[in-house]
């Protein structure tokens, strides 16, 4: 028995289009234990919702396994077993559209334990009421239209309607991106919490390098449908190998003193992050990358253990 | 160095008034820029930052107040809050404002050369010439540094990218030379490395000139990069302004406390548990300090005045009771 909850491995998702394929994952491979967070951060673009997306089975792979517990999954959703689409669920970007406007909160939350066959139909009400108080709301709120609740509300009941089934991994997309700070904090404290609580293991997939640092274990930056560098939080922002992930850093704005200290000298940032209908050949880094040699536009550099469980994709 | 004042707002109050009811949305803001300045105004979504920067080039009508604008160009000090003002005709050019969303601040049916020829003919008093406005258009693209300007002015907005068509709205505000540039939150939509760039452009570009900035936004970090002074505001109200490094490393209004303590940091160390409660309705804002219903430190005087700004530091002044002479009973409704 190991201690992965999810592995993946050589993950492909690419997209036929009129102009040619988007290649939005391009081979990636990543684990994640139990009650680990794993934080994926990378630019729009950068393919990190796909791989949320792709996890859950709303996307097929084009290649690639993944495996839960131990069992491929690497399967479009309505083929997955009901047990496993079971242990995993996912929190959406947006909780304003990804919550029904003609449903009441009750009978949103109260869909997945009815699909899954989650305690008696008669007890469906007192559940709903426990899922509302895990995440600090009110009993009332039951009864409530989502378009009525405000914007941290809406994600505490994408929350809840995760929650229902009893995962033991979620997957959360950004759910905190359109909150303001004060707001983001609660969510993100009781998300901590829950994790404790109910020992689940999160895929935190987010742009904010500095939310990272405060719930990933581990954290994975993607760009261009690739894994970059993957490395323990802490080990990360002390050192930073890659030079896109000095980059990010580097352009983070900070408040104090003490986080300016942190950054790693300001490197020049240049360009956007390119179409991936034609990525740039050898390591799609190269064009915007201040340390670019002659061998990184031909070949495309190995996931390579620098140090103990610090993973970079670079030639240097 | 006494620097000469370009803006000064005076007790601006703006009501909007809806079936519901009257919102109170901005409450007596009072603030002053001076020429060359990076000004900052930062809160978070719904504290009337916006509406405040919309009244400034008039989209927003005040209700009370005055907003002085002292143009050099015009040589008087005119009133922008006045419903009827014959002046704006000529002032306005010198307020150049960039919005949040560049996508949508430009138009998606004509090409960008067309929108910022239309822009820079009418900004112009005297005659200029079509070959010549397409000149200063490519100067400016040109400024911003966006490659390959010719083909831009070719182009629609929707085949550029977010950071592009951002870079174009800066180009259009500053290719009329304003005397103020009113920035609203034109990052937000951006990834941090484009969001860096275009506050190095911002830096780069106000510094050589005496164009006066005034930046919106809610993030605290980019307050610190780009603003030489800061003005934080809650619920339509300014509760703390200064230097923003005085105030974000020695914060002393509970709001401004509590904000901080929310932001994720690069040092780790967890978080805080927010402020509690939510921004209050502003059919009917709380009396007195509006902060004081989720303030952990109200005291019996915050519910019945409004306090008034006090210096704690050079550069740096607060509008709290717990820094002035107050009644330290504590607050009956708590």
């Amino acid at each position: 028995m190991t201690d992965r909850i999810l592995q993946v491995n050589a993950l492909k998702k690419h997209f036929k289009t009129n102009q040619g394929t988007v290649r939005a994952i391009d081979g990636v491979d990543f684990t994640i234990d139990f009650g680990e967070t794993l934080g994926l951060v990378g630019e729009s673009g950068s393919g990190k919702t796909t791989v949320g997306y792709t996890v859950i089975g709303l996307y097929v792979p084009t290649a690639g396994d993944i495996l839960f517990g131990g069992q491929d999954i690497a399967l479009p959703v309505i083929r997955r077993r009901k047990a496993i689409k079971k242990e995993i669920q996912i929190v959406f970007q947006d909780p304003g559209s990804s919550l029904n406007p003609r449903r009441r909160i009750e009978e949103i939350i109260g869909l997945p334990l009815r699909v899954h066959g989650i305690g008696d139909h008669r007890n469906n009400k007192q559940q709903v009421v426990e899922l509302l108080q895990k995440v600090e709301l009110s009993p009332d709120y039951a009864s409530k239209a989502p378009t009525t609740l405000s914007g941290g509300e809406q994600a505490r009941v994408t929350i809840a309607r995760a929650l229902a089934t009893d995962p033991k991994f979620i997957i959360l997309d950004e759910p905190t991106a359109a909150l303001d700070v004060s707001i983001q904090a609660k969510i993100i404290t009781m998300l901590v919490e829950l994790q404790k609580e109910l020992s689940l293991a999160y895929l935190f997939v987010s742009h904010d390098l500095s939310l990272m640092r405060n719930v990933a274990g581990r954290v994975a930056i993607m760009y261009l449908g690739k894994i970059c560098e993957v490395a323990h939080a802490a080990e990360f922002f002390q050192n930073p190998l890659h030079p896109y992930s000095q980059m990010l850093l580097s352009s983070i704005p900070v408040v104090s003193d003490e986080d300016e200290a942190l950054k790693p000298k300001k490197t020049r940032v240049v360009g956007e992050i390119p179409s991936p209908v034609n990525l740039p050949s050898g390591c799609s880094f190269h064009p915007r990358c201040p340390k670019a040699m002659e061998i990184c536009s031909q070949v495309d550099p190995e996931m390579a253990e620098v140090e103990e469980s610090h993973f970079v994709r670079c030639h240097l | 160095m006494k620097r000469e004042v370009v803006l000064r707002i005076e007790d601006l109050h703006v009501v909007f008034k809806v079936f519901k009811g009257e919102l109170k949305v901005v409450d007596g803001i009072t603030l002053t820029a001076h020429s060359g300045e990076r000004l900052g105004l930062v809160g978070e979504s719904g504290c009337g930052k916006t509406t405040c920067g919309r009244c400034i080039v008039r989209l927003v009508q005040p209700t009370s107040g005055r907003i002085r604008f002292a143009s050099k160009r015009l040589s008087e000090v005119i009133d922008i809050a006045k419903p009827e003002m014959e002046k704006w005709h000529q002032a306005k050019r010198e307020i150049q404002m960039i919005f949040q969303t560049p996508g949508a601040a430009l138009n998606p049916v004509f090409s960008i050369g067309t929108q910022f020829i239309t822009a820079l003919h009418y900004a112009q008093s005297d005659n200029m010439k079509n070959r010549e406005i397409r000149r200063r258009a490519i100067e400016a693209l040109r400024e911003v540094q966006l490659p390959d300007p010719k083909r831009i002015l070719k182009s629609y907005p929707f085949q550029l990218s977010g950071g592009m068509n951002q870079r174009v709205s800066i180009a259009m505000a500053l290719a009329v030379e304003p005397e103020l540039l009113i920035a609203d939150e034109p990052t937000t939509a951006l990834d941090v490395t484009v969001q860096n760039q275009i506050l190095e452009l911002f830096y780069a570009l106000v510094k050589g000139k005496e164009t006066s900035l005034i930046y919106i936004t809610h993030n605290l970090g980019v307050i610190r990069e780009i603003a030489d002074t800061v003005y934080v505001m809650y619920a339509g109200t300014i509760v703390e302004h200064g230097n923003p490094r005085e105030i974000f490393s020695n914060p002393v209004h509970p709001y401004t406390q509590g904000l901080m303590e929310a932001m994720p940091k690069l040092a780790g160390g967890g978080f805080s548990k927010g402020i509690r409660g939510t921004i209050p309705s502003y059919f009917e804002p709380p009396s007195g300090c509006r902060f004081h219903p989720r303030c952990s430190k109200q005291m019996h005087t915050c519910a019945e005045e409004r306090p008034t700004f006090i210096k704690v530091a050079e550069d740096h002044e607060v509008a709290c009771f717990l820094f002035q002479e107050h009644d330290d009973r504590p607050n009956p409704a708590s």
